[in-house]
């Protein structure tokens, strides 16, 4: 996301964290209005279900607050960073889920559109979240940062600790589940785009 | 007539296409934080900013920190007018209290002891009487 919500948008995230562990509380509010949507966004296209996306949003940023005073600025950016914690509490939460759910697309929770309706931008939206629960969870991943948070591949890969071959490799894996499972959705709820 | 792609991963410029659309509907509603979430997590920062900040303070040395071990300049000019107080009722001690005063002043405080707070002035007075 690349739009500032705080008033502190000259100020880098290394800046700001460094004013938060010297206990200045307007960069923690400008932090979280920064970085917070960002993780909530990511949480909920990775988990699919936004309760449990809160909770993780919570739980990164408490991680992000408690290790300010030792952050070293320069080292990682704080998003890069924050990117990692959220997947991995988000797969810790899809691997205690299994065996019931993993892989398994929700059921459609919203009232299906009449028949040959156009999509509009906001169906099609709630269309590729639908799709995108489908994918594997590394595929999803590398998916949701590649093409929804609009990461380079170089960075996707650092954030999955995997090469730049890989992370494209898994994207690539993840566009074409994607368009199959896309193409089934409009057959099933009637779309036709 | 399909075209060839020498990438089995790769999905074709059309489909690649189409899902372009559906990605960039995807960015335009990304889920969104509710207003009360945000206040929450924001105050939750703005709690643990001030925890690093009282962490971070160093513990003050020297006469500043004895001023602040007994809490700070207010409760300083409270101990100040309590010592002032004390020393004047020392010089000049109110007549209530003159009797039994010089009583311990002139080391008869043996008798002061036996005397019961209430009765200690009546009790004075019969001594000095019968004297």
């Amino acid at each position: 996301m690349a739009v500032a919500l705080d008033n502190m948008g000259e100020d880098s995230d290394d800046a700001l964290i460094a004013r938060v562990s010297a206990g200045d509380t307007r960069a923690a509010q400008a932090l979280t209005l920064r970085l917070a949507p960002r993780v909530y966004a990511h949480a909920t296209r990775l988990l699919g279900d936004a309760a449990e996306a809160e909770d993780v949003t919570q739980e990164a940023l408490l991680k992000l607050w408690r290790i300010a005073p030792d952050w070293q600025p320069g080292r990682a950016q704080a998003s890069t960073w924050l990117y990692r914690v959220t997947a991995n509490l988000c797969i810790d939460r899809l691997r205690r889920r299994r065996p019931a759910a993993l892989d398994e697309a929700p059921e459609p929770q919203d009232a299906t559109p009449p028949v040959t309706e156009r999509l509009t931008e906001a169906a099609r939206a709630r269309a590729l979240d639908q799709a995108l629960a489908a994918l594997p969870e590394r595929q999803r991943q590398a998916v949701v940062l590649k093409h929804l948070e609009g990461l380079p591949t170089e960075r996707v890969a650092e954030i999955m600790d995997i090469g730049p071959r890989a992370a494209e490799s898994l994207i690539a894996r993840g566009k074409r589940a994607l368009t199959a499972r896309l193409a089934g959705l409009r057959k099933e709820l009637g779309y036709d785009d | 007539m399909t075209t060839e792609h020498r990438d089995p991963e790769d999905i074709g410029p059309e489909a690649e296409a189409a899902l372009e659309r559906y990605f960039s509907a995807g960015r335009a509603h990304p889920p969104a934080l509710s207003p009360e979430m945000l206040a929450r997590l924001t105050a939750e920062a703005q709690g643990q900013a001030r925890a690093h900040g009282r962490a971070r303070r160093p513990a003050r040395a020297g006469l500043a920190g004895l001023i602040a071990a007994l809490g700070g300049w207010p409760a300083l000019a409270g101990l100040a007018t309590t010592a002032v107080a004390g020393f004047w009722i020392g010089l000049a001690p109110p007549d209530l209290l003159a009797p039994s005063v010089e009583a311990l002043w002139s080391g008869d405080s043996e008798l002061a002891l036996y005397l019961a707070p209430a009765q200690g002035l009546e009790a004075l007075d019969t001594l000095d009487g019968e004297g």
